[in-house]
């Protein structure tokens, strides 16, 4: 089966600020779809965002949006969302006033303007009774969610979201996730940049990773996965050996972490939200043979069992190091 | 309710009417906070005030003409247009919401014209409101001054264009476009503009001179050393300005990214 026709190509992409280099000589390919943009500050992840909508100009190298140059082009910025990373916002205007507003910037019909900008923030969640409030009472969340709204005005074809869940709470990133799973079904292609790796972990089945302005990696999450033994091969010793790092999922954390230290199969662990737990094991062998035993023995139901060494994370991690 | 809404019907060009009434509804409301308007009304106030105790000393109408000249347009007016247009995209760069703009679909040089016109349709509403206040203290102590309102008038709305465009150019060419603003204006507007020679024929000052001139009792505060011919040249110059000023402007802005990157901070 033949690749989807990428979206984005970066050919040979660099791009300095002075002597101070965001983008190293990168060539990569986004197919269309939603894909996480991952690295750590400083990698070059907003500086490649703003050459995609247009807001900065590649100093050598070409890149290209859906066939186009985004710099003052018009034409492609039509089929662009664009919600930033910052928060700022004019505090002094409502939300919808700023909506219509951008609105008929964007070229949308004076007529249709109103109705269109009360759908969109009733799509991304933001209740009626905020409506009336000027942006600078909002909370981070509601401010995410306007800021999201903006993007989708033009309908864009491709929208590029940088830290859309920052300042959400548990509960508004599910409903991000949820809004973002929508728009991509109905065609929307969607590139996020974020630093919860387990969000983008869920939600994007094709990740590029980005650090020191390179591009460390690029695909689906599957292919990284499977590229991952050979990627540690010359690095770490026992590249073969099982995970010794995993997510348990059981309806008593506590007293499952107690019978596994009882039996001497635990060399750390973390309670996370959610009846989560993040193990790590010693004897990874033993604990896969005891495990089920143990279970029925203390009446506890383990409803996921995941490796953190296959996580989004760990591939971040071991790529990026 | 968070289904699909209906797509939104995309024109194939862009109207820019229409872009520019959203962004005059985001330039008025904002003008109109607390601190702005503060501001605004205190600015009003002072002027007025000073104008009054000039006018009130003197009890002369070519007191009130060579305040208008000198003060009103060659001061006042420039500074005005300096410190609202030469910020109107800085400001936003400098807020973090210049993004908002630059990635709509328009090309940036229409982003620019859309500012530039929607910050002086601001400016020349203030300095109509300024000059109704002016012409009230004027006939308030007793100057005969309605008949130099028409001329007063069509210098300021070519005075603010130009002075408007030139600050806009001047935003764009530096973030310190009002040092910039200065020079300019004590290079071009104080010395060239009095050099006797064809030279002063490059300052706005000049060319805004030449027009209120038109009207006699102004002239004769000057005792008649202006000539009041070359009005029409002097309103094609304007215009020309105006025009050069803003092809510079949108090509720098069109050039600049200003977009709060490393190397932009």
């Amino acid at each position: 089966m033949s690749a989807p026709e990428a979206i984005i190509t970066a050919l040979d992409l660099s791009r300095w600020y002075g002597i101070v280099m965001g983008l190293n000589n990168i060539t990569v390919r986004i197919p269309p779809g939603l894909t996480g943009l991952v690295g750590p500050n400083g990698a070059g992840k907003s500086t490649l965002i703003k050459i995609i909508t247009g807001q900065l100009r590649p100093s050598s190298g070409e890149l290209r949006v859906l066939g186009q140059l985004p710099w003052n082009n018009p034409s492609l910025l039509r089929r662009i969302g664009y919600c930033p990373e910052d928060e700022a916002l004019p505090d002094e205007l409502t939300p919808l006033l700023w909506l219509e507003s951008l609105g008929l910037i964007s070229g949308i019909a004076s007529a249709d303007v109103g109705g269109r900008c009360r759908d969109l923030l009733h799509r991304v969640k933001l209740a009626e009774e905020h409506w009336h409030k000027t942006l600078g009472q909002y909370s981070k969340g509601m401010r995410q969610r306007v800021k999201l709204a903006q993007a989708l005005l033009h309908t864009p074809q491709l929208l590029v979201l940088d830290e859309p869940m920052n300042g959400l709470d548990p509960m508004g990133r599910q409903e991000m996730q949820l809004i973002l799973q929508q728009l991509a079904a109905e065609g929307v292609s969607i590139l996020i940049s974020s630093h919860i790796l387990p969000e983008l972990e869920s939600l994007c089945p094709h990740v590029v990773i980005l650090n020191w302005g390179r591009v460390m990696a690029s695909g689906s999450q599957a292919d990284l996965r499977a590229q991952l033994p050979h990627a540690l091969a010359g690095k770490a010793a026992g590249a073969d050996s099982q995970p010794t790092r995993y997510y348990l999922r059981s309806d008593a954390p506590r007293r499952l972490v107690q019978v596994l230290f009882a039996a001497g199969l635990l060399e750390g662990f973390e309670m996370e939200a959610d009846g989560l737990t993040a193990v790590h094991l010693g004897d990874p062998q033993a604990f896969h043979d005891q495990l089920p035993e143990l279970l029925a023995a203390h009446g506890i139901a383990l409803y996921e069992l995941r490796s953190q060494d296959r996580s989004l994370q760990d591939i971040f991690n071991r790529i990026t190091r | 309710m968070n289904s699909a809404p209906k797509p939104a019907a995309m024109p194939d060009t862009p109207d820019l009417f229409a872009a520019f009434r959203g962004l005059w509804r985001l330039l008025w409301r904002r003008q109109l906070v607390w601190r702005r308007l503060l501001m605004h009304a205190l600015a009003m106030v002072s002027f007025t005030l000073i104008t009054l105790l000039v006018l009130a000393k003197a009890n002369d109408v070519r007191a009130f003409y060579g305040w208008v000249v000198v003060f009103y347009f060659l001061m006042l007016m420039p500074l005005g247009c300096l410190t609202l247009c030469g910020a109107m995209i800085r400001e936003e760069a400098a807020a973090n919401t210049l993004c908002f703009f630059t990635t709509r679909p328009l090309k940036r040089s229409e982003m620019f014209l859309l500012f530039y016109f929607g910050h002086i349709a601001w400016l020349q509403l203030v300095f109509l409101l300024q000059t109704l206040l002016l012409f009230a203290v004027g006939a308030g102590v007793g100057l005969s001054v309605a008949g130099f309102l028409p001329v007063f008038l069509i210098c300021q709305f070519l005075g603010l264009m130009a002075w408007g465009a030139l600050s806009a150019m001047l935003g764009m060419l530096h973030a310190r476009y009002i040092v910039l603003g200065l020079v300019y204006g004590l290079v071009v507007e104080v010395g060239i503009a009095n050099i006797p020679t064809n030279l002063k024929a490059l300052s706005l000052s000049h060319h805004l001179r030449t027009l209120l001139v038109q009207h006699e009792g102004l002239n004769a505060v000057f005792d008649n050393r202006l000539s009041t011919e070359g009005w029409g040249l002097s309103i094609l110059c304007l215009g020309v300005a105006t025009v050069l000023f803003l092809v510079a402007g949108a090509a720098l802005f069109t050039w600049r990214e200003l977009s709060n990157a490393p190397a932009e901070r």
